[in-house]
């Protein structure tokens, strides 16, 4: 009787032992994004980063903004407009079929021929004047124009199995009817608004992620995210706001895993309108030319910034001063621009020089549910800027509006944060927020800056198969918008901040995307 | 009454042609959906493209009697976020949403009249001066607070509840209903509890003062001289008395819970028709913001048709005329 209770017993405790070291193969996350499970619908970054689980791409960005090859094993430039991949043999889709150039050649064509997506991954296929497949597994690729660019680029571009998707809609990969890919996870359960489930693929190709389950846990309240990781229901969250970081790193058992993102905050100086719209005399009447035209006025509003107590104050320490519009040490950051200098006697001496020594009205604009304390940054410039004479206003809104009317010029002085992960240079801020408004180029450029100089570095960058010409051409570049013309305010880059249980560690993304793939087990 | 019913149907069908205008004109005012979708990389030229593909392009006029023209036909337009119709995001949502707010009015109900009983058969006692004075917390704490507070009590200091999510669900007709698990009702606690805390020391003030007003009335004291047990009279005169105002209440605040429910389902990450709304405002979701908020007129005008005829049933002086 006796015995067979210890059995029992023994029995039981291995049960309970064995469970749980099952459920340490599992992740849970909190998450404040829904995913679209359609790798090719909806371009936003969340969704794309969503979309590394399932599905894998020629060409991928790792941690550090850096190339890797995936289902591309190697690639070379036949001449300027001409690509040849060596596509990786005996890869297989999680339903099992061959992975082929067909799947390369479907997939491109899918992307922009989705009907209806407002924000469709098109720009990252539309250089492509070609694709052809001349075996199974080798691609020719041609270009409209020579596109130094194209790998990048085709980070972008999740490969989906033709067999499985061709006429299916985004609702068939939502219900997980189609969501198959080569990626190191399986689709397992999506409930829109509450959770999305992938699982372990035993069949992948490449390095095997450390957990066999992952949940996501769609979480929109912050507060909420870390309430649950401190209650032990998740392992990890993602989107833990600065003012969070003290609370969960004071916990015993808890920490976060910090870095500088790739994503730099300078604000848009209107150099165009003669009538600057949020520029005003100090009565507040319209002015008949526009102070931020005049590049000593720039200037000074640069030197009047304390950019120190932006990242000490504002941004708890969780963040970096940035001179440019690049973050310190990321290629093509050009080390010939000199370092911010905060100093509000030569800041008034400027104004005064250009006959604004009494200051004149301006409005600062900033989206408030963007970046990391954005509101608040705009508060600070603001008051600082008044130091030298300026009579400052403020005004934030969501970005639903906001993005609106910076696009179409409506602003005087307005914030963005632009991620330069994406061509892992400062390539695409260069050309999209500063070129001059042209086809293929100028799409964001808020303030209107325009410079005939710089336009021609920009363009030579972008045509540069070189690195050393294209990173020599984008450092040139820089300094004329910055160092010569302070064409923008270059404020900070932001950390990426994650907040996790000390049983995983967990790597950032330059990039601010998540990644399940980078979260390990800890020792 | 089938005169009765055929004219709240047109007025409700008015009120709902008027709703979706005024809707459209505002949600078209506040932005173009595509400056906060598009990638910020996309040339102008493909941004023109999406525009006039999702027929952005056409002036509001032509847009809504296309809306109009569709919504006849049953189609509230297709989500521009997850691209499948707005209406089955919102009815696949309407389970979670419900469960949430009938648990937390059943909450509210239960507890709310017996105490407000409590507290107006004895005014003057400490227990009924605490129950009011409780409720006056309820009324005026904020959702949020107090959601966070239980979820840091409940959830974080001691591990008796799941701190947000929903849990386990079993299908019924189609639909996923998670109050019939015990991983379910486990998740649904805190989150009901919170949303019923409002309308919770709604019914206490509410049945307090029914009973205040109603006790000195001849009819009591009739009964009373009659020889009535106490029990009867409270539970058969005097509830019933006092129970329209009360069931107008209930009524009313289930609609605005089902459509309020908004800090809760955030809090808590209750997968319901408020996070949504939510999420679907932030990134200008035209066709799911629209179609939400004619569901939501739709619930209002339902709800207060089915308490007018409770009135007739409750009070036998209302009844429901053809004229």
């Amino acid at each position: 009787m006796i015995k067979n209770f210890f059995k029992t017993l023994i029995i039981f405790a291995s049960i309970i032992f064995l469970s749980k070291s099952v459920l340490s193969e599992n992740l849970t996350v909190a998450t404040p994004h829904d995913p679209s499970v359609d790798p090719h619908w909806l371009y936003l970054g969340p969704n794309a980063a969503y979309s590394r689980y399932i599905f894998e791409r020629l060409i991928d960005r790792d941690e550090n903004a850096n190339i890797v090859a995936r289902l591309a094993e190697s690639w070379e430039n036949l001449d300027d407009l001409t690509w040849k991949f060596n596509l990786r043999k005996g890869v297989k889709f999680h339903d099992g079929s061959d992975f082929t150039a067909d799947d390369v050649i479907f997939s491109i064509d899918r992307i922009p021929n989705i009907p209806n997506n407002p924000a469709s991954y098109e720009s990252n296929v539309s250089m492509i004047e070609s694709v052809e497949a001349t075996d199974s597994h080798t691609l020719v690729v041609k270009t409209k124009n020579p596109y130094p660019l194209l790998l990048r680029r085709l980070s972008g571009v999740a490969i989906v199995s033709k067999s499985n998707v061709e006429g299916s809609t985004t609702e068939d990969f939502a219900s997980g009817k189609v969501a198959i890919g080569t990626g190191p996870y399986k689709f397992k359960s999506y409930t829109p608004g509450d959770n999305y489930q992938i699982t372990v693929n035993n069949n992948y190709w490449g390095v095997k992620p450390d957990f066999n389950d992952v949940t996501f846990k769609i979480m929109p309240d912050g507060a909420s995210r870390v309430a649950a990781l401190l209650a032990g229901d998740v392992d990890i969250l993602e989107g833990l706001s600065p003012s969070s970081v003290p609370a969960v790193e004071s916990k015993d058992g808890f920490k976060v895993a910090k870095r500088a993102s790739a994503r730099t905050l300078w604000l848009y100086v209107d150099t165009q309108n003669d009538n600057s719209p949020f520029v005003t005399d100090n009565d507040g009447n319209a002015m008949s030319v526009n102070p931020l035209k005049d590049k000593r006025v720039r200037k000074a509003l640069s030197l009047a910034i304390d950019r120190d107590a932006i990242v000490s104050k504002v941004m708890d320490g969780l963040a970096e001063e940035a001179n440019q519009v690049v973050p310190k040490g990321f290629f093509s950051y050009s080390e010939n621009i000199p370092e911010n200098e905060f100093n509000i006697n030569k800041a008034k001496e400027l104004m005064a020089e250009a006959g604004y020594a009494d200051g004149f009205g301006l409005t600062v604009h900033a989206p408030n549910d963007r970046y990391v304390n954005d509101d608040k940054i705009a508060q600070a410039i603001a008051q600082m800027l008044s130091k030298i004479g300026l009579k400052m206003q403020v005004e934030t809104m969501p970005k639903a509006v906001y993005f609106g009317r910076l696009n179409k010029q409506e602003f005087s002085l307005s914030m963005i944060g632009w991620d330069n992960a994406f061509t892992g240079s400062s390539l695409m801020s260069l050309s999209a927020a500063f070129h001059t408004k042209e086809e293929g180029y100028g799409s964001w450029n808020a303030g209107g800056y325009s410079n005939t100089a710089f336009d021609a570095e920009v363009e030579k960058a972008s045509a540069a198969f070189d690195m050393q010409e294209y990173e020599g051409h984008l450092k040139r570049a820089m300094e004329i918008l910055i160092a010569e013309d302070q064409g923008a305010i270059p404020l900070h880059s932001q950390f990426v901040t994650v907040g996790t249980t000390d049983k995983v560690d967990y790597t950032p993304r330059a990039d601010e995307a998540f990644e399940v793939m980078l979260v390990k087990k800890a020792n | 009454m089938l005169i009765f019913l055929t004219n709240r149907i047109i007025q409700s069908f008015i009120v709902l042609l008027a709703m979706s205008l005024l809707v459209f004109a505002a949600v078209y005012a506040i932005g173009n959906p595509i400056d906060v979708l598009i990638n910020p990389e996309a040339s102008e030229e493909e941004k023109l493209k999406t525009i006039k593909n999702l027929g952005l392009d056409k002036s509001l006029f032509e847009q809504y009697f296309i809306f109009l023209k569709n919504a006849f036909k049953g189609e509230l337009g297709y989500s521009f976020v997850h691209n499948r119709p707005a209406i089955t995001l919102i009815l696949e949502r309407l389970p979670a949403t419900l469960e949430l707010t009938i648990s937390a009015l059943l909450i509210a109900i239960i507890f709310g009249i017996p105490l407000g009983v409590i507290a107006g058969l004895n005014p003057n006692n400490l227990v009924s001066k605490s129950i009011l004075a409780t409720s006056i917390f309820f009324f005026s704490l904020p959702t949020f607070w107090v959601g966070l507070i239980l979820i840091m009590l409940f959830a974080v200091s001691y591990n008796f509840f799941p701190s947000t999510g929903r849990g386990d669900t079993i299908e019924i007709f189609g639909f996923y209903f998670s109050f019939l698990t015990f991983d379910g009702l486990k998740h649904l606690v805190l989150p009901s509890i919170n949303l019923a805390l409002y309308p919770l020391a709604l019914i206490i003030r509410l049945t307090f003062a029914g009973i205040q007003e109603t006790l000195p009335l001849d009819f009591i004291k009739f009964a009373k001289a009659k020889g009535l047990s106490r029990f009867r009279i409270i539970t058969f005169h005097l509830l019933k008395y006092i129970l329209i105002p009360i069931v107008t209440v209930i009524g009313l605040q289930f609609s605005v819970l089902i459509a309020f429910a908004v800090i809760t389902e955030s809090i808590f990450a209750w997968p319901g028709m408020g996070r949504l709304i939510i999420e679907s405002i932030t990134l200008l979701d035209r066709p799911v913001i629209v179609a939400y908020l004619l569901v939501i007129v739709f619930i209002f005008m339902l709800v207060n048709l089915i308490v007018d005829i409770l009135y007739s049933f409750l009070d036998p002086r209302i009844r429901i005329s053809d004229k």
